[in-house]
């Protein structure tokens, strides 16, 4: 089933002719089917963080049509859509745990020991109380995805979650994902930089 | 605490709060105080002065050596009393009715009160220009008891005076008025015993005041027929601070109970202040919470990364402020409480001081007035705070 589908979409401040061979942007309908995990490949510049904030709804300036489940994209909610930004948007004032439950606080999604688990499988526990600003750049990265995952969704957003982890790392996580998106048959979109081999997508698309 | 509430304390704006709770706490007293002594002074200056209303002048002509043999000339022509309906600063003009026939009063020996017979006048004027705390004024005339009103001195002069040398029982206001005693009228040839009242006390009116309604019966009925013109008018004042009413009475060799037009100036300066501190305290509020509101914004702006990461999270714009609204709420509320508070101890203060001078009834506390300020800066103070951070993430 068809969960998000583009028209001709295109950022307005990104000249057409960058665009020839994107294999998403200006093409005359792209599908994301839900269950299924796409990597968004490009390298740096190219409009990874642009589409996903187009399709999560906070980024207006772009030309075309999206569509979710059939219907219009201005006039959606985005509660069936998890987004791990790709500046992660973590606050620095609380620890690791406290962002995760900061989240899950308006969803009720997981309960503490679910939460505890995924701190432990992402090998966060010994970091679990301690303060969002202290942690590495790749611990940050995994607290935003275990935060990504407190919440039903039909679609999980990641913007290049894996730019500061190490290859182990980015085969527990992607597991993980996996079988969470699979639970809750939900779309998995990826935008990576390339050299996406440790990624279990369904589809690669090129930018 | 939940951990939305503890990131919010966090950047929670403490000095402003504390500045805001000082500066509404100083307008709060000044609005509950300047409006709470308003409602206690005014009885003094409205009610209490007199069963005349405080805008109501009694005139009466100048009696001078050349008037005692001829009385004409203490009497207002119909055209006098034109001239001074028509000047701008006379809203109204009523004329005295006077008894055209005999009255007599008279009481038998009971209950310690000694047995009297004397000679009374009677007055009547309309009841529109009384301000009365009875409500047995209206008479018919089929009713056998006459109301009537006095002039205070009456009870000080028999009291301080009369009763002291005579080794008399003192009366109180109160006696005075269950005391019945029994009034005779007389003229064209018949009498009719009527009992009568004391209803109420006049402080400024030197006259003995019944119903209009049993004037005009009893005039038609006992009276000689005899159409004299008044001695003396009741003037309703549209503006006592006129400059031109004395001069004009003078001019017109008109005496009035200056009394009355100074206390009545002296209730304009009075109202003037306190409307005044009513207006610079309602500023005071005003330019708190205008502050306080800034303060907030200058937060919402300093931490915006903050407030648009909630938002991108999935957190509501309503969610976001609920925990500043409390804050805001409870720091209002406690404040208005703490200013009423302080406001009803002045007032004990200020109304001791004024005893001292002027003789004031407790009016109504002003309760329902601080729910009505409290509400209006809880409502003003939640939706602002709510509206910034709706501008904070609208830019997103």
């Amino acid at each position: 089933m068809t969960l998000v589908t583009l028209h001709n979409l295109k950022p307005t401040y990104i000249a057409a002719k960058l665009l020839a061979n994107s294999k998403v942007y200006l093409q005359e309908q792209v599908c994301f089917e839900s269950g299924t995990t796409y990597i968004i490949e490009a390298t740096s510049g190219k409009g990874k963080s642009s589409l996903l904030n187009i399709i999560y709804g906070v980024h207006k300036q772009y030309e075309g049509k999206l569509t979710y489940n059939g219907i219009d994209a201005t006039r959606i909610k985005r509660d069936q859509i998890s987004y791990v930004f790709q500046d992660l948007k973590l606050f620095n004032e609380l620890s690791a745990w406290e962002n995760v439950t900061l989240k899950n606080g308006i969803t009720s999604h997981k309960s503490v020991q679910q939460m505890e688990e995924l701190f432990k499988s992402f090998g966060l526990e010994p970091q679990m109380h301690q303060s969002a600003a202290t942690l590495s750049l790749g611990q940050q990265q995994r607290v935003a995805i275990i935060r990504g995952l407190c919440m039903p969704y039909k679609l999980l957003l990641l913007d290049e979650p894996f730019s500061h982890l190490d290859d182990e790392n980015v085969r527990i996580i992607m597991e993980i994902i996996k079988k969470d998106s699979v639970e809750q048959q939900a779309s998995v979109l990826i935008a990576s930089l390339g050299n996406s081999d440790l990624i279990a997508a369904d589809h690669i698309l090129e930018l | 605490m939940n951990t939305l509430a503890k990131l919010q304390l966090k950047i929670v704006p403490a000095k402003q709060i504390v500045g805001y709770a000082s500066v509404l706490l100083i307008g709060s007293v000044i609005v509950l105080l300047a409006a709470q002594l308003y409602l206690d002074i005014k009885p003094y200056f409205t009610e209490q002065s007199s069963v005349l209303g405080s805008r109501v002048l009694v005139a009466s002509k100048q009696v001078s050596v050349f008037k005692t043999a001829d009385k004409s000339g203490i009497y207002f022509q119909q055209d006098e009393i034109e001239e001074i309906r028509r000047q701008p600063f006379v809203k109204d003009v009523a004329t005295f009715s006077t008894a055209q026939f005999e009255i007599k009063g008279f009481t038998k020996q009971k209950d310690g009160v000694p047995a009297f017979y004397t000679d009374l006048f009677f007055e009547g004027i309309p009841e529109k220009y009384l301000d009365l705390k009875t409500d047995t004024w209206d008479w018919t005339a089929s009713d056998s008891l006459i109301p009537i009103i006095i002039p205070s001195s009456y009870l000080k002069m028999y009291n301080f005076g009369f009763a002291e040398s005579k080794n008399l029982p003192v009366i109180s206001e109160n006696t005075i008025s269950e005391m019945q005693f029994g009034i005779k009228i007389v003229g064209r040839g018949q009498e009719r015993i009527f009992k009568g009242r004391i209803v109420d006390f006049s402080e400024k009116l030197n006259s003995i005041l019944v119903p209009e309604q049993f004037m005009q019966w009893a005039n038609a009925n006992y009276g000689n027929d005899t159409n004299v013109n008044p001695s003396r008018i009741l003037i309703d004042i549209a503006r006592s601070d006129d400059p031109d009413l004395a001069p004009f009475f003078e001019s017109k060799n008109i005496a009035i109970n200056k009394e009355a037009l100074e206390q009545n100036k002296i209730w304009f300066f009075f109202q003037l202040i306190f409307l005044f501190l009513f207006v610079i305290a309602c500023i005071i509020i005003v330019l708190s919470v205008a502050a306080m509101l800034l303060g907030f914004n200058l937060m919402f702006y300093k931490n915006k990364s903050v407030f648009n990461n909630l938002y991108l999270i999935g957190f509501s714009n309503a969610a976001m402020t609920r925990y500043f609204q409390y804050i805001m709420l409870a720091t209002t509320t406690l404040t208005l409480i703490a200013a009423w508070y302080i406001t009803q101890a002045l007032r004990l203060a200020i109304r001791e001081k004024l005893e001292n001078i002027l003789r004031i009834e407790k009016a109504n506390s002003l309760l329902l007035f601080s729910a009505l300020l409290l509400a209006v800066l809880i409502v003003c103070t939640v939706i602002a705070i709510r509206r910034s951070v709706v501008v904070i993430n609208k830019a997103l």
